[in-house]
């Protein structure tokens, strides 16, 4: 191909979309990027996208075409230096291409910042494409961000995942969790908290009330017992500190009716004691399955059992319990308790 | 195969070839039409070529011309290099009766030269060569940046765009106020 030009706005606008369509994602975007025009020439593409998974904190977005994807990862700085805010710049981009089928293809490229910062980055890039699966990945280490400008710049997210990678997370850390969720907790389907510190204003409470399909907590000082809602169908509860009273606190609310919407739990963490399981099996009156044999010698104790609630729903539960770990299991079943399938968990 | 039949010496005169018919099937004779563009040079290519042509094919399908009269009527293009029209003729003729295959490296290297052809072949409506002439046209900007792609397609900055189309607009404010001017002269 010779180094002279080619006068490409000067195509017909269909001709324009053509060219366009015959090429790769990164291109289009690379494309889109150059002006207004040619972003807007993009967006007429409609073209479709599956899944974008956006990372903030170092910085990616994920764009999931089917069988290619295309990562950016925006260069913060030296040292793998983190964002704080979406109005950083970053200093460059790197842009993998990734093909799966039908032969697999992976490529790089290094782009400039174009001027923007992420948060316009993350606009550009959402506004190019229709897409209607949007997850994000909020990692928090010095971050600042308000909740204008994270409804701004961001979609309705499907899912959020929320790291606290401090401890201890300073003030501007909290207020930035708690403007996260209050921008998208209502509607959000899918919600992960990972190390984030629950407090007065950002209370288990407050997100228990919250529609959820599912919800994974991962929270240092988390109580089973301050779910005293929980709007959940399913929820994922680890390295946690309990007790069979708070089990059998939370069981007896479920046959009383609470949690309606749930329909399975896992718990997974610390159990302060499990040497009086009726403490646990008090006042639910739940079928046990009949130990076959004595399991007092075993390092881990398993213990089976059927409950029903004050609508006549069935729920299996199981509790493996350890010196140093235990999880205890519970799912809604569709079975009568007195079929016998209702064992077979 | 074209036949030029006046002008540039450099495509000698063929005949056309016939797809090969079997024995017993009564030997139709093909006929041929005659194209030119803006150099005049007239090009001869069978009905089978012109095919790929839905824009020709139309213009053809219900004329019923004898040789003599489509050798007198050559279709003008005037807006069509001759150079171009010549690219064009021979595609169709390469391919005439045939699958088209994925990819073409035949078309033109030369920039200049393929945003004349994108442009022809979008008129003359050959959908084919288009689609060729698009991926061509995309393979120039493979894996560049957006820096690069502003300047190979000489995509103007939105200052440039903006001044643009200010220009636009001064010029056909300009215009229209000329027109009244006109108008009312001529009233008068």
């Amino acid at each position: 191909m010779s180094n002279s030009k080619f006068p490409f706005p000067r195509l017909p606008d269909d001709i324009c979309s053509e060219v366009l369509k015959t090429m790769e994602y990164h291109e289009i975007i690379a494309f889109s990027i150059i002006s207004k025009k040619s972003s807007s020439m993009v967006q007429s593409l409609c073209l479709p996208l599956i899944r974008a998974q956006i990372v903030m904190g170092w910085p990616e977005i994920c764009l999931d075409f089917g069988s290619i994807n295309v990562l950016f990862k925006w260069k913060m700085g030296e040292n793998d230096k983190e964002m704080t805010s979406l109005d950083d710049i970053p200093v460059s981009v790197a842009v993998k291409f990734r093909r799966f089928n039908p032969i697999s293809e992976s490529k790089t490229f290094t782009w400039s910042n174009q001027g923007k910062n992420i948060g316009e980055w993350v606009q550009h890039l959402r506004s190019i494409f229709r897409c209607g699966c949007y997850e994000a990945t909020f990692c928090v280490l010095n971050t600042r961000l308000d909740i204008q400008s994270l409804r701004n710049t961001f979609p309705k997210f499907r899912k959020i995942v929320i790291m606290c990678l401090r401890n201890e997370p300073t003030e501007h850390e909290v207020q930035s969790i708690g403007n996260i969720l209050r921008a998208f907790l209502p509607y959000v389907e899918n919600l992960r908290l990972q190390r984030v510190p629950l407090q007065e204003n950002l209370s288990i409470q407050h997100i228990g009330m919250t529609n959820l399909k599912e919800l994974h907590l991962e929270s240092l000082n988390l109580k089973l017992g301050d779910l005293s809602t929980l709007n959940v169908e399913k929820c994922i509860i680890i390295r946690i500190q309990f007790s069979l009273l708070d089990l059998n606190r939370f069981f007896k609310l479920w046959t009383k009716g609470s949690y309606p919407k749930l329909q399975s739990l896992l718990v997974h963490g610390s159990l302060e004691s499990f040497s009086d399981w009726n403490i646990l099996l008090k006042g639910l009156n739940a079928v046990v399955e009949r130990s076959t044999a004595d399991d007092s010698q075993r390092l881990v104790k398993v213990k089976r059992f059927i409950m029903e609630n004050s609508r006549g729903v069935c729920a299996q539960v199981l509790v493996h319990s350890a010196e140093m770990v235990s999880a205890v299991t519970f799912t809604v079943s569709n079975l009568n308790r007195l079929s016998p399938e209702i064992w077979k968990f | 195969m074209s036949s030029t039949e006046q002008g540039t010496s450099s495509a000698a005169p063929a005949e056309p070839t016939t797809a090969p018919e079997s024995a017993a099937a009564p030997e139709v004779p093909e006929s041929f039409y005659y194209v030119h563009g803006k150099d005049k040079v007239v090009h001869k290519v069978s009905a089978g070529a012109l095919q790929h042509s839905a824009l020709i094919h139309g213009m053809i399908s219900n004329l019923g011309y004898t040789e003599e009269q489509a050798k007198a009527n050559p279709f003008p293009f005037e807006n069509i290099d001759g150079d171009i029209l010549q690219m064009v003729v021979d595609w169709c003729n390469q391919h005439k009766g045939k699958p088209t295959p994925p990819e073409d490296t035949n078309l033109p290297k030369q920039k200049e030269k393929l945003f004349d052809l994108v442009l022809a072949v979008n008129y003359l409506e050959i959908k084919e060569l288009l689609t060729y002439c698009c991926k061509q046209v995309a393979m120039m900007v493979k894996g560049k940046s957006p820096e690069e792609i502003r300047e190979i397609w000489m995509i103007p900055t939105d200052a440039e765009d903006e001044a643009a189309e200010k220009e636009a607009k001064k010029r056909a404010g300009k215009e229209a106020a000329g027109e009244t001017a006109a108008a009312a002269g001529d009233a008068k």
